[in-house]
């Protein structure tokens, strides 16, 4: 038997950071095919059930494509179940809206709900504050089913906003779970649950920002119906990849060497032209060196489909360069060496001095 | 400190060049493109090399700049004295500061000296090789024609000169420009913008947060009215229920009604079909049997009529018993008539012969002819056959006539005309009658087939009549059995009654026809509502169909008018959404707008600290050099006019005013001639000011190209007067400008 495992598809979201308009809705409509495309991936590989781990919608108010696409998807395949559990983003919307719902579209709720298919038990909870206290202990499992469970949160590592979206791992442990299936952070993260089973973020679907950089895709589940036994596996499905590259520019003393240095790093990696790719500048340089950004972007913004540069090198500056600097450059750094301001503070304001000096842009 | 000599190896243009300095003034009088920025950026780059972090660029590019033209080892010597020591700097340079060499050696003991280090630039002047290079040289247009923006006689411009203080105003315009634009007090700055966008943005996220209270308010009314519809779902599903239970039970009533209607269909088909097998006199033949009954019948006919036909005439009976006889004769007369001499002689009386002959052929003919008669008349079936003979007989016998005719025409005519050839006649009559009786016994021979042929003819009728009787018999026999199963007799006429049989079992056949699908029908309604063979008990109706349709309908009027509410909610419910997600995104918009007002305030405030940092520092410069330089000033400058009534100050701004008609003005009066010379004069004071302890040499390329005839005069004894204290190098390219030493 195979499942999907997803979450956090985000549909109809408005990807309007950094993106142009017309970028953004291109994305907006991307995000929507690769939900269907997962679909027909799930039909042709004969998955029987795609579990959703919440967040299928990113906004309260679902525009019809979106709304229509998901419906659309869930009748025209009756042969596959939609367990559908909602997460922190999604609301009653999209189902209230449903004048019936689809057979093979099934519903967690705030008590857990199992639905079985031979072996193979797929519990879920929609996590909230009244039942989060009581979750863990009301969760029993037979020894002998091959238990999927199901949840939307934050695992205790990091901290949750709210209490709601806070999972407890070490209460899940030795409950008999084979693979917690979770939804609500972005990224692709597999690690052991206990001796018996492990948990598993499957990420989203497609990366929206930043933050959500490299392969994004869902979890495919295979369970063998007599042993029980369950392997998985990732698959990165995203139309688009997002990337942040990190250029160290320590030493370099000028936009054409960092340029060079952005080469460098964007041929290591070979990224495709479909990506979206932040160049991170970072490092140390002299506070003489000028970096362009408007120009660095300019060299790389025709190789991708969306480029950003960000500088986050920090100065270096060497005081003994200037001690005996007659110049009013020079009584200007001897002058902040010697202030109580702090070191970054000193090293900014003596670079922008020197801008000021040689005529730069700020 | 004065230097002594150098050597240079290799250095731009110059090659295996050596010059001795004297003590004072050094006048070097070379046409242009000899090569006098490279002497003296030589001599700058022996104190300090080409080593500087702060001016990378430009030194790699200086560096680049001065490679030798012609190869071979890049640098060279320079002797100097500081005090009562006396060194030689040696320094030699690769492509890169790594590669370049430095020594120091002591004159007096040519011993390698550690006195300074590589740095012995800044060691000896306390300056970097930058602040060096453009305090000691006086390049013909970079030294006095300082700018040509107005500020001629801004003494703060001597400051600038010495570094880059001639950006100051660039750079404090740029950063009030760009906090201008950022300020966070004028209405166009963009923090000050962004200010009022955060806070319409915090109003309007305030304004709609109140749409979470209505969202949850109609919230909860959409789920009551989602809770009451499905409550009428469910009462309507139910009275659906119902109704369909009702109108299950009428249906089943009309089909019993229908199932009913075939059943009596049924027996009244079944007693016609009993009605009308009464009418049969015996059994029910079938088709079949009656068509067969039929057929004997037929051939029972025929069977007679053959009986009929070969039935013997009273002539042929005669004719038969006559041929008969015949057949039973032949055996004696044939052997008579085969016994009569075939020599019979011909009789002598030709007449009577004749006679005898027309007679027998007469006989012959007749006999012929009754032969044929008789065959006509007996064998009236093979007449074909009696016609034929006939004619043959008929033929032959004409044929004799005709032979005879003509023979006893010619025998007439013989016996009239030629007597004497009777003899030949007669054997010609021997041998006709010869002829004669052969035709005859042929003849006779014909008759006897043709009476053995006929009796055969009548023998095969007479079987034939036999088989017919016998078969008649038969076949009656046969009829007469088969017809009285049916109640026919064969007395009566058999086949009209069969005829009437048919009828009526054509009839008999319609009405099976029609009971078989009235049965068939009643069979068929069962096997499609074999329910129907249950018993049902009167079922309990609360209500009828039409009432229950009634309450159907009022409930879906109720439903209909609920889920309009519900629409309306929802709607609602949407708007609301609408406006959540719109605070979502306003919120996002905030927290950028904060984010980014948070960066530009800290830019904002990076400029401030920069702008009166870089303030300061100006002021520093100028405090450390106004006075110095003032004073430098006004002893250069009186020395070159020799006017001492001029009145000047040098203000805190280190502006240089100038006293006409009793006020401090901007000396834009000067010409340009004297503006150099007032520049020249500002930056031997700058030297002054800024080397107050080892004085350097100087390097002036032709500073005095702007000065007429008079001025030249007194720069030309400024620069007598100015070598007294620092040993100067001083280019030129023509001998006007040469001063008399």
């Amino acid at each position: 038997m195979k499942i999907i495992h997803c979450a956090d598809l985000h549909l109809d979201a408005k990807m309007t950071s950094n993106l142009s308009k017309e970028q953004a809705r291109e994305r907006k409509g991307e995000l929507l095919h690769t939900f269907s495309r997962m679909v027909d991936y799930a039909r042709k590989q004969q998955v029987s059930v795609i579990l959703i781990a919440g967040d299928m919608f990113d906004t309260r108010n679902i525009s019809a494509t979106a709304r229509n696409l998901v419906t659309d998807c869930i009748r025209n395949n009756p042969e596959i179940d939609f367990l559908y559990l909602k997460g922190n983003h999604d609301n009653d919307n999209f189902l209230s809206n449903m004048e019936e719902v689809p057979q093979n579209l099934k519903l967690f709720s705030e008590e857990w709900t199992v639905y079985r298919y031979g072996k193979v038990a797929i519990w879920g909870l929609e996590l909230s504050e009244s039942n989060n206290p009581t979750a863990y202990n009301s969760l029993v499992l037979d020894y002998d089913d091959c238990n999927i469970v199901t949840l939307h949160g934050q695992t205790g590592k990091y901290a949750a906003k709210d209490k709601a979206e806070s999972i407890d791992l070490g209460k899940l442990k030795n409950k008999n779970i084979d693979y917690l299936a979770l939804g609500h952070v972005h990224g692709y993260q597999r690690e052991e649950l206990d001796a018996r089973g492990i948990y598993c973020y499957s990420g989203c679907l497609e990366g929206r920002g930043f933050d959500e950089c490299r392969e994004k895709g869902f979890v495919l589940l295979e369970v063998d119906e007599t042993t029980g036994k369950c392997k998985d596996t990732f698959v990165p499905f995203a139309a688009r990849t997002l990337y942040t590259v990190p250029v160290d520019c320590t030493g370099a003393s000028n936009t054409s060497q960092v340029k060079e240095r952005v080469e460098d790093e964007l041929m290591k990696q070979a990224l495709s032209p479909k990506s979206l790719v932040k160049i991170e500048l970072t490092g140390a340089v002299d506070v003489e060196t000028e970096i362009h950004e408007e120009y660095l972007l300019d060299c790389f913004c025709e190789r991708f489909y969306y480029v950003k540069i960000k500088n986050h090198t920090t100065y270096q500056i060497d005081y003994t360069d200037y001690e005996k600097d007659e110049s009013l450059k020079g009584a200007f750094i001897r002058m902040i060496q010697k202030s109580d301001m702090d070191s970054d503070t000193k090293s900014r304001v003596i670079r922008m001095g020197i801008q000021a000096l040689s005529g730069e842009e700020f | 400190m004065r230097l002594l000599a150098c050597k240079i190896e290799n250095f731009g243009k110059i090659s295996d060049f050596t010059y001795d300095f004297s003590e004072g003034l050094n006048v070097i009088n070379e046409e242009n493109g000899w090569g006098k920025s490279t002497f003296a950026a030589f001599l700058k780059v022996m104190f300090y090399g080409f080593e500087s972090k702060k001016e990378k660029e430009a030194l790699d590019k200086e560096r680049a700049l001065f490679q030798p033209w012609q190869g071979g080892v890049y640098g060279g010597e320079l002797d100097f004295s500081i005090g009562e020591k006396r060194y030689r700097i040696l320094r030699s340079f690769g492509k890169t500061p790594k590669t370049d060499q430095f020594q120091l050696f002591d004159l007096d003991t040519n011993l390698e000296s550690k006195d300074y280090s590589e740095k012995i630039g800044e060691e000896i002047f306390d300056l970097d090789g930058a602040s060096f290079k453009r305090s000691i040289c006086m390049m013909q247009n970079e030294v006095l024609q300082v700018s040509s923006d107005g500020i001629h006689a801004k003494l703060g411009n001597l400051v600038e000169a010495a570094g880059d203080m001639n950006h100051f105003e660039m750079a404090m315009a740029n950063l009030k420009d760009s906090m201008n634009k950022m300020s966070p007090d004028r209405i166009t700055g963009s923090i000050k913008k962004r200010k009022g966008e955060i806070g319409r943005l915090m109003e309007e996220i305030k304004e709609l947060e109140s749409a979470a209270n209505g969202f949850e308010a109609y919230h909860q009314k959409l789920i009551q009215q989602e809770h009451k519809r499905k409550e009428l779902k469910a009462k309507r599903s139910s009275l659906q229920g119902e109704l369909e239970k009702v109108i299950a039970f009428e249906r089943r009533v009309a089909e019993k009604d229908t199932l009913s209607a075939f059943k009596a269909q049924e027996e009244q088909r079944k007693l016609e079909l009993n009605e009308l097998s009464k009418s049969f006199p015996g059994e029910i033949p079938s088709q079949e049997v009656l068509q067969q009954l039929l057929e004997q019948i037929q051939q029972l006919e025929q069977w007679k009529l053959q009986l009929t036909a070969q039935c013997l005439s009273d002539e042929e009976q005669k004719a038969y018993e006559r041929l008969k006889e015949l057949g039973e004769q032949s055996s004696t007369i044939i052997p008579e008539q085969e016994g009569a001499s075939p020599n019979e002689e011909i009789p002598e009386e030709p007449e009577f012969q004749e006679k005898a002959g027309v007679l027998r052929l007469v006989s012959v003919v007749a006999g012929l002819v009754v032969v044929l008669l008789s065959s006509v008349a007996f064998l009236k079936l093979s007449l074909p056959t009696a016609i034929g003979v006939a004619l043959l007989l008929v033929v032959v016998a004409l044929v004799a006539v005709l032979l005879l005719r003509k023979h006893f025409e010619n025998r007439k005519r013989m016996l009239l005309e030629e007597t004497e050839r009777i003899r030949r006649l007669r054997m010609e009559e021997q041998r006709l009658e010869q002829e004669k009786r052969l035709q005859e016994a042929r003849i006779l021979e014909l008759q006897r087939q043709l009476d053995r042929q006929n009796l055969s003819q009548l023998e095969q009728k007479v079987r034939n009549y036999h088989l017919a009787e016998e078969m008649v018999s038969n076949q009656r026999q046969l009829l007469e059995g088969g017809l009285a199963i049916y109640g026919v007799s064969m007395t009566e006429n058999p086949r009209e009654e069969l005829g009437r049989l048919q009828s009526l079992r054509n009839r008999y056949d319609t009405a099976l026809s029609m009971y078989h699908t009235a049965k068939g029908q009643r069979e068929q309604y069962f096997v499609e509502h074999p329910y129907l063979e249950r018993e049902y008990s009167e079922e309990e109706k609360t209500f009828s169909a039409e009432e229950l349709t009634e309450k159907i309908r009022q409930l879906d009027v109720e439903i209909e008018e609920v889920s309009d509410s519900l629409e309306s909610y929802r709607r609602q419910l949407e708007d609301l959404q609408e406006q959540l997600d719109q605070k979502d995104l306003r919120m996002q918009e905030l927290e950028e707008a904060k984010l980014l007002q948070k960066e530009e305030m800290e830019k904002y405030h990076i400029m401030e600290l920069t702008a009166t940092y870089l303030q300061e520092a100006r002021e520093q410069v100028i405090a450390k050099y106004m006075e110095p330089i003032s004073k430098g000033f006004r002893r250069y400058y009186e020395s070159l006019v020799e006017d001492e009534k001029s009145q000047w100050i040098v203000d805190a701004n280190m502006e240089l005013k100038v006293k006409e008609q009793g006020q401090y003005r901007d000396p834009r009066w000067l010409s340009e001639g004297w503006q150099d010379v007032i520049g020249f004069c500002m930056r031997l004071a700058l030297v002054q000011a800024m080397y107050p302890n080892e004085k350097p040499f100087l390097i002036l390329d032709d500073p005095f190209v702007n000065l007429d005839q008079e001025k030249m005069k007194h720069a030309m004894e400024l620069l007598k007067d100015v070598a007294i204290d620092y040993q100067t190098i001083y280019f030129s390219c023509h001998d006007s400008r040469i001063p008399n030493c």
